[in-house]
């Protein structure tokens, strides 16, 4: 079985309706899958960290980020390999 | 699933504060293609490296594209040539083009190696390669070289020394028409170490394996930036500590794009060398580190001790996350390529002596200096010596990278351009030291008991 790599996606800025269904449509049709959200909106402001699978994923994380920001021009978009976060943050 | 402040900081440690991996460097041994005929030698070293190293660049490629981590540099070092041409004679400067046309061919940015290690003594190959130094980085455009003229267990080479100030300033006057480019690319070392992956003072030891991959990563607006976040009035124990903790999450992003690259590869993961090595870009700056602790200025008084706590911080926090730690690892203070001490060195503020005395607390030496043009080769010796004096007698690394600038005075400027950038052309002293050079010799190598 493939070892499985994770990717972890951020999304800050202004609340609007839709984005987290606009993120996940772009997952999905990138054929990867959600793992877990948490998505927090103060007032205005919204903020998610989605950790997505990305090991069956048809597109590059870098192309993933793209189509995303395409979506969502209005918000800030991030998504980096989960082993970045994994070997900073973890001893 | 991590917290959401430690993934924002991570994404703006690379997105707003450049956090980088300055450079992936293959280590290549030579050994095995040294041959009595130089034109066969010369091909079977151009056949190895673009063997070996053949997929470097697309490597990084590949890698920054999955991290999104920016890999600046790709690089490679190999065996100190001087060891080839005392095998096979003839012209060194054969092997210099050899190692050009193998580094245009793979795509790299620079070749480290041209180097000669001579702490104690020339061998068959050295005096040829070193008198072929300015000649050499002239006719090439990538290479880099490097003499070691002294270590703690041998002295200092004397006739070395005097030997180098004469070689540094030919470099600078065949390059003359390009910004006397041929000394910014010639490291005289002190203990140099055998496994550095950052030019121009890279070659591959001999002790080292066939071929390795080491990854220097940088980030000193990572640590400016967490260190501007601090109150004002934070204790220096509390501000090492937090450089601590900076260097070990920049060291362990290191480890993971070396080993990464290293199986990409098929070889074996060399080093990371934390340094902090800073760029011409904005925000990118070593001094502007040492200012966020506390000093008006680069240079000031105080700039000593800031930076030998910044210089043993930064190692702490490497040695916890990566148990290949290696090469400098430590604060480099290259002049030209430091927008802070640029502006200091304008300024007046940062001299050839405070950064001399800088060198005995912090990773390398005087580096990237700009010094007036007609600087005797006596006095560039006498400069060599001096830093030498230092590594050897503290048991470290010290290096010296001059860049006498033909045709300018002090208070000119020279601008290399991209990495090396620019810099004011900083006053030396012009009492002769000539006798002293002249005599040759050796220095004999320090006490290690004793030490006051």
């Amino acid at each position: 079985m493939k070892k499985s790599e994770n990717a972890v996606l951020t999304v800050v800025g202004k609340n609007a309706i839709g984005i987290l269904a606009k993120v996940a449509t772009a997952v999905a049709d990138a054929k990867a899958s959600v793992v877990q959200v948490s998505q927090i909106v103060m007032g205005d402001f919204f903020t998610m960290n989605m950790l997505i699978d990305v090991t069956e994923m048809e597109c590059t994380i870098k192309q993933l980020e793209k189509n995303i920001k395409e979506a969502l021009p209005l918000v800030e978009v991030h998504v980096m390999h989960d082993n970045i976060f994994a070997s900073m943050h973890t001893i | 699933m991590y917290r959401t402040s430690d993934i924002m900081e991570t994404i703006s440690m690379i997105r707003d504060h450049n956090l980088d991996i300055r450079t992936t460097t293959m280590g290549i041994s030579l050994l095995d293609c040294a041959d009595s005929d130089i034109g066969k030698s010369c091909t079977k070293v151009y056949d190895k490296i673009c063997r070996l190293a053949g997929n470097l660049v697309q490597t990084a490629d590949t890698i920054e594209e999955k991290y999104g981590i920016p890999i600046v540099n790709q690089r490679v070092s190999v065996t100190p040539i001087a060891m080839l041409a005392g095998v096979s004679g003839g012209d060194p400067v054969l092997y210099a083009k050899a190692l050009d046309r193998a580094a245009h061919e793979i795509g790299i940015d620079f070749i480290g190696g041209y180097s000669s290690l001579v702490q104690k003594g020339f061998a068959a190959g050295d005096r040829e390669l070193i008198e072929s130094i300015p000649r050499a980085l002239c006719e090439t455009e990538l290479v880099c070289s490097s003499v070691n003229v002294g270590s703690t267990r041998a002295g200092i080479n004397m006739d070395a020394v005097k030997l180098m100030g004469v070689k540094v300033k030919e470099a600078a006057e065949l390059t003359a028409d390009r910004q006397c480019i041929g000394a910014a690319k010639l490291v005289v070392f002190c203990n140099a170490v055998d496994d550095n992956p950052f030019m121009a003072g890279a070659f591959h030891g001999i002790g080292e394996a066939d071929h390795v991959v080491s990854v220097g990563v940088s980030g000193p607006g990572v640590v400016r930036s967490v260190l501007a976040s601090m109150p004002e009035d934070a204790p220096l124990d509390e501000v090492a500590e937090t450089i601590k903790k900076t260097a070990f999450k920049i060291t362990r992003v290191g480890q993971l794009v070396g080993s990464e690259a290293a199986s990409m590869l098929n070889t074996r993961f060399g080093i990371v060398d934390l340094s902090l090595a800073p760029t011409p870009a904005i925000g990118d700056s070593v001094a502007h580190i040492l200012e966020e602790i506390g000093l008006e200025q680069c240079g000031a008084h105080g700039t000593t001790a800031a930076l030998a706590m910044l210089n043993d911080a930064v190692k702490k926090g490497g040695v916890m996350a990566s148990s290949s730690v290696g090469g400098l690892s430590g604060a480099f203070i290259p002049v030209s390529e430091d927008e802070g001490m640029i502006s200091a060195a304008r300024e007046g503020t940062l001299s050839l002596e405070k950064l001399e005395a800088m060198t005995a607390v912090c990773s390398v030496g005087l580096d990237m200096i700009v010094i007036p043009g007609d600087t005797t080769p006596e006095v560039i010796s006498a400069i060599i010596a001096d830093e030498a004096a230092i590594g050897m007698v503290n048991s470290k690394t010290t290096a010296v990278r001059v860049i006498p600038a033909v045709g300018l005075k002090s208070g000119e400027e020279l601008n290399f351009g991209g990495l090396l950038g620019y810099g004011p052309v900083m006053a030396v002293r012009t009492k002769s030291p000539a006798k002293m050079i002249n005599r040759g010799g050796r220095i004999p190598a320090p006490l290690q008991s004793m030490k006051n």
